[in-house]
């Protein structure tokens, strides 16, 4: 059979017809529209596989990867449109450096050097798995890129660093910046929840983060 | 000192973080952030003898393991140095936040791997890459907030730039504006994965295509073992690419079988006994082959035989395989719990690479390699679990040996000068090739030809190879050579890149006919006996003024 796509270009709108079947990717349509094209469209592809997070984009309106949306679920009529809420660089490509510098500001990053906490152990493990994909930022009514508020993704790292930090002090202080930052600004529409790659339990984490964090406040 | 690293995934994070540590200061230039490496497919886990599971474990078995299953080609010492390393290695990473499964004691869970007899693998369910890449991306984030490290992410290699011979810098392509820059620093580390690119359709990553080491190879970084590409026995062939299926599968009991006489033949028990399932890779991937090949025995009369995980209980296989499931859910709509895994082999890894000794030294003086770009400690065939191992250590030994490489490549301002003049001569040829091949329109993009570089490099280097396909491959990859490149001007490197590509292409299927012998992945239908006497080398490719030569060299060669 063959799929309608239409791609939003950094020059506009363009159409293009393309063979497919049920098991056919959107990556593996991007891949042949290229083979053939003179311009060739710019995406970001790495491991063709759910596990990297390269390829994510606006698919059908919906925010998702294009390596693991499948003709037999989304029809034949596609419609491409790159992540909205990061600078584009071109066409589907668009920029997301803006993730790590967020963390970065947030201080959510590995200082201690103590065991991990086993009793949150298995938590840890998902939220070590975050692509970093930015879908949940990307659909998240509350997520603007104005602010620090980083929608699952920040609720994520940063509950797995305060949950390893040795150092109550530092971990206290995370904590009053995740309250700020974070807990306030969240409304739980939980969006996130639908578009994550991995279905990560992101629901359950933001409120056992908030358990957390907002216990460690009064300690 | 100033280093600056090319990569991300796993070596490239290792040596950043330790040579922040040792004081340095670094620059990291990478397309893409850490988590799109390919480092984050590792699955299985990480080998280190921690001896936890009461079987009288120590190093010094790792050390000998790793070395049989390499077929004696791999530097022993190196392979010694980095196993006596990886307990204290795997217990420093535990308690700087990787989440390894643990055992009942709290102690990082061991699992059985190919090629190993003792419990000996440190795993994270079958997502051990993704783990380390996202602990040790958390700890550097650490001293990019200290201002100890810079990460450059949009930023491609292109080539390097020597002076006598000697690292002086790096041109850089800025993949958002398409800008060349000159880069320089006291030393470059590559750490840049292997080389997917010249095949295409592997388990690992678009990204990981081995253009650094293209480069490097034109430049005349020497190359070694590069025929020796390790098939993993067992990836499923979906229609988007063909995906690793970890042997932790086996690891954890699974049985490799096919259908004879209408009932199930376990041939690899069969074969090897109780434990066939677990022989290294090379063994398991040409028994595969001659299974579906030679005994024309493939499951439904395909190259396929089943990977049955039937038998194992519910947690081992959603829980400890998570990954494993979650990939053949969504790719074959399959559950190993209850159906079985139709399995073939696939490229997965390369133990050649750029020549480096065990102080992770190129050729080249200043430029430093590690991680599966460099060929060090694999030999003929790589051990499940010593991928991750290698290239946490590899980098981290890259970053120890920069401060004396330094002393190797210090230039002269005369030196410093003619550098400069070269980077820029070399950014305006790039430019100009983009502006003379616009013009021309029989030319073609660059994916076009690196689909037929592939085609024939598919075609050339199989499980088995022999002579005469060999020759026919260099002689059709030669002939790319005359097609007519169409450059864009926002993807100078990937063009450039081309040329270079066929050049290794063609320096990996001579070094494929030097090695007349079968030994670990080199299985030679023509020459089928191992020939310690002439090939228990290192097989050595270099090039210099368009040729490319060949050579035997004495294994574990310092090159300083």
């Amino acid at each position: 059979m063959i799929a309608n796509v239409r791609i939003k270009r950094s020059s506009g709108f363009a159409a293009y017809q393309v063979e497919c079947d049920d098991d056919t990717t959107v990556a593996m349509l991007l891949d042949n529209i290229n083979m053939n094209e003179t311009d060739p469209i710019e995406w970001e592809c790495s491991c063709r596989q759910n596990m990297c997070g390269s390829c994510a984009m606006v698919i059908n309106k919906i925010p998702a990867l294009a390596c693991a949306s499948f003709v037999r679920d989304l029809g034949t009529d596609i419609q491409l449109e790159p992540l909205s809420k990061f600078p584009l660089i071109k066409d589907l490509k668009v920029d997301r450096s803006s993730i790590h510098r967020m963390l970065e500001r947030l201080e959510s990053y590995h200082n201690g050097d103590g065991d991990a906490d086993f009793r949150e152990h298995e938590r840890q493990y998902l939220s070590a798995s975050c692509l970093m994909c930015g879908l949940c930022m990307e659909v998240c009514p509350n997520y603007t890129g104005k602010n620090d508020f980083g929608s699952a993704l920040a609720a994520n790292a940063m509950y797995k660093t305060v949950s390893q930090e040795p150092d109550s002090g530092r971990a206290r202080r995370l904590s009053k910046t995740y309250r700020k930052t974070q807990f306030s600004k969240c409304s739980n529409s939980l969006s996130c929840t639908d578009v994550c790659p991995l279905n990560l339990p992101q629901a359950s984490t933001i409120s056992r983060i908030n358990r957390k964090m907002l216990k460690r406040l009064f300690r | 000192m100033e280093i600056l690293i090319t990569g991300c995934g796993l070596a490239g994070l290792s040596a950043a973080i330790t040579a922040a540590e040792n004081g340095d200061r670094v620059k990291i230039i990478s397309p893409y952030p850490p988590e799109r490496s390919q480092s984050v497919l590792a699955s299985g886990g990480t080998n280190a003898a921690l001896n936890t599971k009461g079987e009288d474990d120590s190093w010094e078995q790792h050390a000998a393991d790793t070395i049989k299953a390499g077929c004696c080609l791999a530097d022993e010492t190196a392979v010694q140095q980095m196993a006596e390393s990886a307990p204290s290695l795997i217990r420093e990473l535990a308690g700087r936040g990787i989440v390894f499964s643990r055992d009942e004691n709290g102690d990082p869970d061991l699992r059985y791997f190919g090629g190993q007899k003792k419990k000996r693998t440190v795993f994270s369910k079958a997502g051990i890459g993704k783990q380390l890449v996202s602990g040790l991306s958390s700890i550097l984030l650490k001293y990019i907030a200290e201002g100890k490290v810079e990460l450059l992410t949009n930023v491609k290699f292109v080539k390097p730039i020597l002076a006598d011979g000697k690292y002086a810098g790096i041109i850089t392509e800025n993949t958002a504006t398409g800008e060349l820059q000159y880069l320089q620093s006291d030393v470059l580390i590559t750490a840049t994965g292997g080389i997917g690119g010249l095949f295409g359709n592997t388990t690992g990553s678009r990204t990981s295509d081995g253009a650094v080491t293209a480069s490097l190879f034109r430049a005349g970084a020497e190359m070694a073992n590069l025929e020796m590409i390790q098939y993993h026995p067992t990836t499923i062939a979906t229609a988007q690419k063909r995906m690793l299926i970890s042997e932790a599968a086996r690891g954890e009991g699974g049985r490799l079988f096919t259908m004879k006489d209408g009932q199930r033949w376990y041939f690899m028990e069969d074969w090897y006994g109780e434990r066939g399932n677990l022989m290294p890779r090379d063994v398991v991937s040409q028994c595969i082959y001659k299974v579906c090949n030679d005994l024309c025995l493939g499951i439904d009369g395909k190259q396929q035989v089943g990977l049955d995980l039937t038998h194992l209980d519910e947690y081992t296989v959603h829980d400890k395989l998570k990954e494993i499931t979650d990939t053949t859910k969504l790719y074959l709509d399959l559950d190993p719990l209850t159906d079985v895994i139709p399995v073939y082999p696939g490229i997965h890894y390369f133990m050649g690479g750029i020549y480096v000794d065990r102080f992770h030294r190129t050729t080249i003086p200043g430029i430093l390699a590690a991680g599966e770009c460099a060929c060090i400690y694999h030999g003929a065939n790589r051990l499940g679990g010593n991928s991750t191992l290698g290239a946490i250590y590899g980098g981290r030994i890259a970053a120890q040996s920069a401060a004396e490489e330094r002393e190797f490549c210090s230039l002269n301002a005369e030196e410093k000068k003619s550098a400069e003049e070269l980077a820029r001569l070399e950014i305006g040829d790039l430019m100009r090739s983009s502006e003379e091949s616009a013009a021309s329109a029989e030319s073609e993009p660059a994916a076009k030809i690196m689909a037929d570089i592939q085609t024939i490099m598919n075609g050339s280097l199989g499980i088995v190879r022999n002579g005469v396909q060999l020759a026919e491959g260099l002689t059709a990859l030669k002939a790319m050579k005359s097609r007519s490149l169409r450059f864009d001007r926002y993807h100078l490197s990937e063009d450039s890149a081309v040329s270079d590509f066929i050049e290794l292409g063609a320096a990996m299927l001579e070094s494929a006919i030097f090695r007349k012998e079968s030994r670990g992945a080199q299985m030679r239908s023509d020459y089928p006996e191992t020939d310690d006497a002439n090939f228990r080398k290192t097989v050595c490719a270099s090039y210099k003024n368009g040729e490319i030569a060949i050579r035997a060299d004495e294994i574990g060669r310092l090159l300083r």
